[in-house]
Order: C-alpha cells, then sequence, then structure tokens
C-alpha cells in the first residue's frame, strides 16, 4: 500500500482504485470485473457491479488492446514532472477490445498520434522515463 | 411515461442583480462579496425587504453566509446543490411550487482558482485557498469518480475538445465552420457593456488562435472572471403584483443519461442534452425550436453544436452548416429565420464563464424589456439551455405571459 501512495502522491487513492495503481506499478491495465455476470467496469472504479449488482468483484487484468475512441493534443497543460507539451501531447480515450464502450484513456504515442487517429487500433505499452507509470497507447498497423 | 410539468408557469423571475465581471482580479473582492453585491442589486431590484425572502439558495458560497451577511430573517428552505447554475433555479422552482418558500434569493458565484490562469496563481490569498481546500486541476477535483484530468486522463476540461474532435472527424466539420459561433460570441459582446471581453475577432484571428487542446484553442473557451449573479423567484402570483414585469418559468429540466461520465457516454444520441430536449418538448406549450430568443451555454463553442442538434434545430452533425445559413453576413452575428439572435449578450466565451448564469440573467432582462443597446423587440419567449453533453445538462423556457 505504502509503495502505491509514494508513486502517486496526487491521487485520492482508496480501497476502490488502488488496484489500477497497483496496476500501473506493476504495468498492467487493472480494471473491475464482475465475478457473476462478468461485466467489465472502468471509470468510476467501484464496489458494486452496475449490472447485476453482484459484489463479487475482481481485478483483472486487460489486454490493452484497442481502438482510438476520441483525441485531444494538450498545447499547454498544469506543469507536471515528466511531462512536456512541446510537441503537444496527444491524449486518447481508447475502447478496449474486452467489451463495447470500456474505455480508459491515456497518452497516445507513434506515427501519426494525432486527431486523425481515430478509429485507428492501439496497444498497450510502457514508455520508460516516466515518473511513476501510465497508461500510453501505441498505434498499430492493423492491416 | 409523459413528463408531467405541474410547476408550469406558477414561479416567475421578480428580481436579477449582478456583480462586476472581473478579470483582472486587483479586486479585494472575495467571492463571498460579489455574491452579497448580487443579491443587494436582486433585492432591490424586486422591491422587496430583506426580510420578505424566505428561502436561500446558491453555488459555492455558503446559503448561511448569504443569510447572515445580508440580515435576512428566519428562513424556512435553503440549499446548496452543485453546479451548473440550473440546478440552483431548479430547486428554488420546486421549493416555491411546493411551498416550501415563497420568495427565494437565487445566487451563483464564480470565482478564478490559481490553476485557471496565470494571474490567479501568483495571487498568494488565492494558492493559499485552493491549497487548503484541497483543488488542484487534476486528480480526484471531480469527487469520488477516480477521474484523472490531464494530462493524463481525458475529465473535467479536456472531454470537450476530445468530443469536439471526434465529432469533426466524423461529420467532416472543419475549424473555419465551427468559428461560426465564436465570432457571433465577439459580435454580441460588443454590444454588452458588462462583457468582460470587448472586442471584435475576424475569422482570421480565430484560424490563427493559439491551440489549448485542440481542436479547441483559447477563443473557443469560455472566460473566467470573478463575479456573481442573483435573482428573486417567487409564485406567479406574487409576482404579478411586484414592482418588475415579471418572467414566467414555463417549463425547466434537468438531464442525466444513464451513462455520463466524460469517457462513457455512449454516443451523442445518449446524453444529457438527449434527455433534456425530450422532457422540454413533452412539457412545453411552445414549439422549443421557435422561441423569441435563444440561449445555449458555450462554455466551450462546440457544445452550441451540441445543443442546436440535441434540440431539434438541425440534425446531427449539420449544426455548424445550420449557423452558416442562418448567418447575419452585414451583421456578422447569427439571426434564426433572419430574426432571432443566438446568446445576445455574448454569452460565457466573452462576457464571462457563470456556468449559464448569465444566460439566465440575460433572457430574463430581454423578456423584460431591460436591455439596452441590444434589446430585442417584442420579445416574449426564450429557450435557455445550460451545460454541456455529459452529466450537467439542463433546459428552461421562460416567457412574459
Amino acid at each position: 500500500m505504502q509503495r502505491v501512495l509514494d508513486a502517486f502522491p496526487e491521487i485520492l487513492i482508496d480501497h476502490d482504485n488502488r488496484f489500477f495503481y497497483e496496476g500501473l506499478l506493476n504495468q498492467e491495465l487493472v480494471l473491475n470485473r464482475c465475478r457473476d455476470c462478468g461485466t467489465w467496469h472502468a471509470e468510476p472504479l467501484r464496489a458494486i457491479c452496475a449490472a447485476c449488482h453482484s459484489w463479487n468483484i475482481s481485478h483483472d487484468v486487460v489486454s490493452g488492446s484497442g481502438i482510438v475512441h476520441m483525441v485531444t493534443m494538450l498545447h499547454q497543460g498544469p506543469p507536471v514532472p515528466g511531462v512536456s507539451y512541446d510537441p503537444p501531447l496527444p491524449l486518447a480515450v481508447i475502447e478496449l477490445d474486452e467489451q463495447p464502450g470500456l474505455r480508459v484513456s491515456g497518452k497516445l504515442i507513434g506515427s501519426g498520434a494525432d486527431l486523425t487517429a481515430i478509429g485507428k487500433r492501439v496497444r498497450l505499452v510502457w514508455p520508460v522515463g516516466q515518473v511513476a507509470p501510465r497508461l500510453a497507447f501505441q498505434l498499430v498497423d492493423d492491416k | 411515461m409523459k413528463f408531467s410539468n405541474p410547476a408550469k408557469d406558477k414561479v416567475a423571475f421578480a428580481g436579477v442583480g449582478r456583480s462586476r465581471y472581473s478579470r483582472d482580479l486587483n479586486s479585494t473582492d472575495t467571492p463571498g462579496t460579489t455574491t452579497l453585491r448580487a443579491c443587494v442589486e436582486a433585492i432591490q431590484d424586486a422591491g422587496i425587504a430583506p426580510h420578505d425572502v424566505d428561502g436561500v439558495c446558491g453555488s459555492m458560497v455558503n446559503s448561511q453566509f448569504v443569510q447572515e451577511s445580508l440580515g435576512l430573517g428566519d428562513v424556512s428552505w435553503f440549499a446548496n446543490p452543485e453546479l451548473v447554475f440550473g440546478n440552483q433555479l431548479i430547486a428554488a422552482i420546486n421549493a416555491i411550487y411546493a411551498g416550501a418558500a415563497t420568495t427565494v434569493l437565487v445566487y451563483h458565484t464564480t470565482h478564478t482558482f490559481p490553476f485557471q490562469s496565470k494571474k490567479a496563481a501568483a495571487d498568494p490569498l488565492r494558492q493559499r485557498a485552493a491549497k487548503l481546500e484541497g483543488r488542484s486541476s487534476y486528480g480526484g477535483f471531480y469527487g469520488t469518480g477516480h477521474l484523472e484530468s490531464e494530462p493524463f486522463g481525458v475529465a473535467g476540461p479536456t472531454p470537450y475538445a476530445a468530443w469536439a474532435a471526434r465529432y469533426m472527424h466524423q461529420h467532416g466539420v472543419g475549424r473555419d465552420e465551427l468559428a461560426k459561433v465564436v465570432l457571433n460570441a465577439h459580435t454580441h459582446g460588443m454590444t454588452n457593456p458588462e462583457a468582460a471581453k470587448r472586442i471584435p475577432l475576424t475569422l482570421e484571428q480565430y484560424l490563427a488562435q493559439k491551440m489549448v487542446r485542440e481542436p479547441l484553442g483559447i477563443y473557443d473557451m469560455d472566460i473566467v472572471v470573478d463575479g456573481a449573479d442573483a435573482f428573486i423567484l417567487t409564485t406567479a402570483e406574487r409576482a404579478a403584483d411586484m414592482r418588475r414585469k415579471p418572467v414566467l418559468i414555463h417549463t425547466g429540466t434537468l438531464g442525466r443519461a444513464a451513462h455520463s461520465t466524460d469517457i462513457g457516454t455512449l454516443d451523442l444520441e445518449h446524453t444529457g442534452q438527449t434527455v433534456v430536449a425530450r422532457r422540454l418538448r413533452e412539457s412545453s406549450d411552445i414549439d422549443v425550436t421557435s422561441t423569441d430568443l435563444l440561449y445555449l451555454y458555450d462554455g466551450f463553442s462546440i457544445i452550441v453544436l451540441f445543443w442546436l442538434e440535441s434540440m431539434g434545430f438541425c440534425p446531427r452533425g449539420e449544426a455548424a452548416r445550420f449557423l452558416n445559413a442562418n448567418w447575419d453576413a452585414a451583421g456578422n452575428c447569427v439571426r434564426l429565420r433572419g430574426r432571432v439572435p443566438l446568446n445576445s449578450h455574448g454569452g460565457s466565451l466573452v462576457e464571462g464563464a457563470t456556468q449559464g448564469a448569465g444566460h439566465v440573467r440575460e433572457a430574463v432582462r430581454q423578456l423584460r424589456g431591460d436591455a439596452p443597446q441590444r434589446q430585442v423587440a417584442n420579445a416574449q419567449t426564450a429557450l435557455v439551455m445550460i451545460g454541456g453533453i455529459l452529466y450537467n445538462s439542463q433546459g428552461f423556457l421562460f416567457r412574459t405571459s
């Protein structure tokens, strides 16, 4: 627990979201999944399944592969160690392969990482040099 | 099931007030002080005594502070609903209709936080307030949902840029087309002496603007101000005997879709806006697309296009073309059916970011015939849509009788 508190000092870590952040430290994308009906949940992370009201929730690793749902290019932003806005930082929302509507956001990288990337395929990557691991998605050639 | 609206035309605006909207941040007015300035003006405008107020309802400034500071008497109802501003109005309408209070002081305050501007960041008092209140631009700012904002996540201010990018990509809308919303705002801001920004803007300047969250630039974002608006709401019956010409609340609603998070919202056909649109249409005696006045929330320019489509002015993806077709080239502004202005005060883009309070105030003043320099002749109905597409969509129809 202390490890995740130290790594993400700006985040309100609690018992509902710590699995996600612990996952980041292990270079894994961990989301909530209902053990009873199998439904995945991302934001907001919570202790219940919205589909069947089961409290039997597991914290499972997803593949991190999916489609770029939308993108914005940050030309400026809050000053954060290890983050540069020059060149503009592409921040994307990814619809994951596991389930329609299951989306997460993170940095978009690779050739063509701009507003035209909407609809393109990505995979989860872990760039080196981050202050703490965060989600990043690399555009892949899906020919 | 059809949306019932028993409060139809039963509650009215009887007074309006506002503080100055300040951008220079040199003012010593605290959020409390701007709120009190607006509230005093609203009470005076309505021609009532402080003790006539028996309900208080506002946004960030605590209702107890307002009651105590203004020497109001005993109150039987009070609330501090969350933003944006339609929440405060709906709460007050419901309270008055239900008999919880008869005369309610409703206010909204806006205050620039250190993470919103460089000037604000240089103010040691704002720095301290932000620190002690735990406000920051990312990490939990939006409550318990664990939504991270920029630069790591799409939440808070970033989703509108992302949804704009997807919309523009899907429908082939260019930034030159989005420009119409912003040019219209600047044209009207010039006629509003109380607007925080009163400068003309050309298409060339718009296209050359500094990008912030591409595809949205600095002119696509509302401008943060320090300031407050206040209103007196009471029963239509009482308002008829009061000093000002009453403005009736014909209908109003909040709306939130089943999935409403920044990134989890299904698509533009399943948003708070589409919920609001359906409820307003069902509860209004007036065709929502044919009012004399039109106010569409413009916290980001793109939201105006989303509202036009959600309300049925034009099909999805066609709003920019719709604005072009209704463009008054000589006046450099939108004129629906050659007549109806859009955001006649300049909107949040130029008057100041008031989370909808400015749109409401302008609609009320226009309907009272009290909007010098920009009065729309014989305006009797107004459509006022507040909030964006996600979790804070709201809408109202006001009329004179």
